[in-house]
């Protein structure tokens, strides 16, 4: 049946495949990288000569910092932190814990300038009007029972699993 | 030691969790969203910076249309949040392949990728504190906002020219190749479908929680969100009070509104906008911070305003009326509306909110409100009409 799968000649010779591995371009993606390369420049060029930016300094930073923080602090400690569950946890807990705490933390980065409300200002209260912080809280507590249920659940169901195992 | 790295991590490309298929598959979303979010995006620029060959020409369109696009910009920048964070996640052990001098595609791919992950993260960092409303940065947020959507789009480019082949070889027929090959699940260990369920959840919760500030059927879930639309003066947020534009006496006795063209120079006091015909209309208010509110306006149309003056309004069709406001502090002290604008009569010079008259918050004594027009463009404490 593999056999029969219609492929080209570029994928034939490359075995075992390389899932990740990216296939030399051609003529019609040439073009899209060129073009590409020209869109950066000329947003690069247009950021530049913009009077209204203020810092380019700060702009630059800002996009540089995204990715090292990213790179060299956010993702240790995700990969860290799963690394160490998987550990520390039964199997039939690890999913559960994982998924509250993945929902939970992307929740909490995305709306935390919200729950801290930075740009209050007095003259005008109907800027952050909510209680946030309160209501992440909430959701964060709901998380954990969420995963609390899931893994007894799962510990249940892998403890009869097993026993049935035995008997039969 | 490098040894140990590059051992730990083709073990780690082996999970399911890292696998090419879960990256091609957050990819196609991401550039699903990303795509959404730059379209509007520029349709809101559009609307706030026309450029000269566009001006008069751009579609007018249905009333809610703006409230439309820019609650979607909004919507859709808060959803890519985890799916960016978790695209990262899958393709992380990319990250720490030793660079090969010798494969060209795979340093060109490698160079584009940082504009490519700094600036998407950027585009979504600004986007969340701003609608928030903190500015911990030393630029003009919608200026660096712009062009670093420029930036993605062309670093997206080339990662979709160098990746296309991979998502169509990892989602396409041939999937069946890779599926004989799939590595065993370790127990516990977080599957394909575990990871997408979990981030399609972390999107989920957080688009129905924070929707609410627009889309009205959510209005009761608007837990997360920086606003509600019901909760400000007369029932309605502001986003610039009198106070921060320094206008809060504007609405005494001396009031004058000002409308001028080449020929023509008239004041009008309250009292004669008063006496020109009232119209009372429902009309949004939608912000470009992706919230909006219904509310329920009564004044002028400025039609009527500039009949009135008996000034020739025939001619080009891309002349405009310049829109100023008293507003002391602070950027979008005036804006213009097209002929096309002005046309509709529901294009008002609004003198009360909800059956009250018009609070200094919401432009005392006297605010335009239009169908289909960002929020930052429904001028308020407006002192003159200039048609150009």
């Amino acid at each position: 049946m593999i056999a029969s799968e219609p492929h080209d000649a570029t994928e034939a010779t490359d075995a075992p495949l390389d899932p990740h591995r990216t296939a030399p371009p051609g003529a019609l993606a040439w073009l899209l990288i060129a073009a590409g390369w020209a869109v950066m420049a000329v947003a690069v060029f247009g950021l530049f000569r913009d009077p209204e930016l203020g810092s380019s300094t700060s702009w630059v930073t800002w996009i540089l910092g995204a990715a090292i923080l990213h790179d060299a602090v956010v993702l240790p400690i995700v990969v860290g932190m799963g690394w160490m569950l998987g550990r520390v946890l039964p199997p039939a807990w690890r999913t559960p814990v994982r998924a509250a705490l993945v929902v939970g933390a992307i929740v909490s980065l995305a709306v935390f300038p919200i729950a801290f409300r930075y740009g209050a200002r007095p003259d005008n209260p109907s800027i952050l009007p909510l209680d946030v912080a309160r209501n992440l809280l909430v959701l964060l507590a709901v998380l954990a029972l969420a995963a609390v249920v899931a893994g007894s659940v799962n510990t249940v169901r892998a403890r009869r699993r097993t026993q049935r195992g035995v008997t039969s | 030691m490098l040894d140990r790295v590059e051992s730990a991590r083709s073990a780690a490309e082996e999970r399911q969790v890292h696998d090419a298929r879960v990256a091609s598959i957050l990819g196609v979303a991401l550039g699903v969203s990303f795509g959404i979010c730059f379209l509007t995006g520029v349709w809101s620029h559009l609307q706030q910076n026309p450029p000269g060959w566009l001006a008069g020409s751009l579609p007018f369109g249905p009333t809610g249309l703006y409230r439309f696009t820019q609650g979607a910009h909004v919507i859709t920048g808060l959803a890519s949040i985890p799916l960016l964070l978790a695209k990262l996640y899958v393709v992380s052990p990319q990250l720490l392949r030793r660079p090969s001098w010798k494969d060209k595609v795979n340093l060109l791919e490698r160079a584009a990728v940082l504009p490519l992950v700094g600036g998407s993260l950027f585009l979504l960092a600004t986007g969340a504190a701003n609608i928030a409303r903190w500015y911990p940065w030393k630029f003009f947020y919608p200026v660096g906002h712009w062009w670093a959507a420029w930036l993605v789009l062309g670093a997206t480019m080339i990662h979709v020219a160098l990746k296309a082949p991979t998502v169509r070889r990892t989602l396409g027929r041939t999937q069946v190749r890779l599926e004989a090959s799939e590595p065993g699940t370790v127990p516990g260990e977080l599957t394909r479908r575990g990871l997408l369920l979990t981030v399609g959840g972390a999107a989920g919760v957080l688009t129905l929680l924070t929707a609410g500030q627009t889309v009205p059927y959510l209005r009761q879930l608007t837990l997360l969100a920086p606003r509600r639309p019901d909760i400000g003066p007369q029932g309605l947020p502001v986003n610039r009070s009198a106070e921060a534009a320094r206008t809060t006496d504007l609405a005494g006795a001396d009031y004058r509104l000002t409308v001028t063209s080449a020929n023509i120079e008239k004041s009008f006091t309250l009292d004669d906008l008063r006496a020109l015909p009232q119209r009372t209309e429902e009309l949004v208010i939608s912000c470009v911070e992706g919230w909006s509110a219904m509310a329920v306006w009564t004044g002028v149309s400025v039609a009527d305003v500039m009949r009135s003056t008996g000034l020739d309004d025939s001619g080009p069709e891309d002349r405009t009326v310049t829109v100023t406001s008293a507003q002391q502090v602070g950027g979008y002290r005036s804006s213009e509306l097209t002929m096309d604008a002005i046309a509709d009569p529901r294009c008002l010079l609004a003198l009360r909110l909800n059956g009250e008259p018009l609070s200094a918050d919401h432009g005392a004594p006297v605010r335009l409100i239009a169908p289909n027009r960002p929020g930052v463009m429904q001028t308020k404490w407006v002192t003159g009409l200039e048609l150009a």
